[in-house]
């Protein structure tokens, strides 16, 4: 039962979580970014706390930099730093 | 140079706290090594929120002493606490010291001698009323501080351990938060997200301020350009607090506005001081004020005598809501609770 309930949530919430990242594609919103995490890739976060991803070889570590919502997958989206 | 391993189980109030030993013990020369690593002195700060918080804490103690059999293990925070004769009798463990006097940690492991045998110096934490003041100095440039002003709850939720592992609610000293804010400011964090037990209850023991009055206190450090706050409840989100967030550009439109039941008979079994028509409310304001807010909750699935219509109730108070982001993880809640209740709890991030 408590599985079964858990389950329905857990299902309802990726819908959300999923619309709710969706709704913000082609948005340019602020991106704290955190670290590189490969291949001239850095993380960071929106106020609104939607995980990205963006390209750069510039260093972006601790730098808040405006960026262009791409798409979104896995309850993270892809950006592209504006220049 | 003796060697000290801090570490943290749980929450962001216990991993600030594990920081804030760290400088401690390397004030006092110690240096401060990973918790897998071999060290002299181990500090494991505790965590009780579930069954699965003490299961980690204890093995986190074995594997500490298996690393090296020397070494001196205190054991603090919510479980040495609440179940300090427990956490005595697991084997390796030297000091349990409880959820206060973690300023005084160094002169206690100091003070050690291991003809003592086992040391508890957990006493009771239900009168406490000052903030023990405990602070972050030295930090290595990272993007994203936390900052605890807040310890304590006395909410007494039917389901939660907590308030009788922290005491009461006390509040961190308004110039305390502000100086450790220009710190972190100078030490180049962008961000800074004020956590406590109970947030929202922020200034209520010192009477002279409030928690509007601190971020705004804290907005106004130069350099710090984002402000998060953890955990708070619908009764905090009035159309006076919404306009203000909403007035202060540094604070980030995500706010985690803690659910736990989409009924309002189960609201009222656990103590909650909330329906679900103030929860709608609540969420209605933010997103009046902020468009985009990111609204995220946790939802307690067990909760003994929970129809499956009940669930359908939170999920459908959860549409009504727009909930982004979530992260479930099952946590079978705490055995030794006020009500005795089997739980499974959907968490999210």
């Amino acid at each position: 039962m408590k599985q079964e309930r858990s389950h329905d949530l857990i299902t309802v919430s990726d819908r959300m979580t999923d619309a709710f990242l969706q709704k913000h594609v082609g948005k340019v919103m602020p991106v704290l970014f955190e670290r590189c995490v490969g291949d001239d890739v850095y993380e960071g976060h929106t106020t609104n706390y939607m995980k990205v991803h963006a390209r750069s070889t510039k260093d972006l570590s601790n730098v808040i930099a405006d960026t262009k919502i791409l798409s979104v997958a896995e309850e993270m989206a892809f950006g592209e730093v504006e220049a | 140079m003796k060697k000290i391993a801090s570490y943290a189980l749980g929450c962001k109030v216990n991993q600030y706290e594990s920081e804030a030993i760290a400088e401690l013990f390397a004030e006092k020369g110690y240096e401060v090594v990973s918790v897998d690593d071999a060290a002299d002195v181990y500090i494991i700060n505790t965590c009780t929120v579930t069954n699965f918080g003490d299961k980690k804490s204890r093995q986190l103690i074995r594997k500490v002493k298996r690393q090296n059999e020397n070494a001196i293990v205190a054991v603090v925070g919510c479980y040495a606490q609440t179940a300090p004769e427990e956490l005595a009798a697991v084997h390796g463990v030297n000091l349990v010291i409880g959820t206060k006097d973690k300023s005084k940690i160094v002169e206690l492991v100091e003070d050690y001698q291991a003809e003592q045998g086992v040391q508890n110096y957990v006493t009771d934490i239900m009168h406490e009323r000052v903030f023990e003041p405990l602070e972050i100095k030295k930090l290595a440039n990272r993007t994203r501080a936390y900052l605890k002003i807040q310890d304590g709850c006395s909410q007494f939720c039917s389901y939660c351990i907590i308030p009788y592992a922290r005491g009461p609610i006390r509040s961190r000293q308004p110039e305390d938060v502000i100086a450790e804010v220009k710190r972190l400011a100078e030490n180049g964090f962008k961000e800074v997200v004020l956590t406590g037990i109970h947030v929202a209850s922020y200034g209520k023991d010192l009477k002279t301020i409030t928690l509007t009055d601190i971020i705004r206190q804290v907005h106004e450090v130069e350099g710090i350009e984002r402000i998060r706050f953890s955990s708070i409840e619908p009764n905090v989100v009035t159309e006076e607090f919404a306009a203000a967030m909403a007035e202060l550009p540094k604070v980030c439109d995500h706010f985690h506005l803690s659910l736990q039941s989409g009924c309002d008979k189960t609201l009222k079994e656990m103590n909650r001081k909330y329906d679900t028509e103030k929860y709608r409310q609540a969420a209605a304001l933010l997103r009046k004020y902020l468009p985009d807010v990111a609204i995220t909750t946790d939802i307690i699935v067990g909760s003994p005598g929970k129809q499956k219509k009940i669930i359908r109730q939170a999920v459908l108070l959860r549409k009504k809501s727009v909930f982004p982001k979530s992260m479930y993880s099952l946590i079978p809640l705490k055995k030794a609770l006020p009500r005795r209740q089997e739980k499974i709890s959907c968490k999210t991030l």
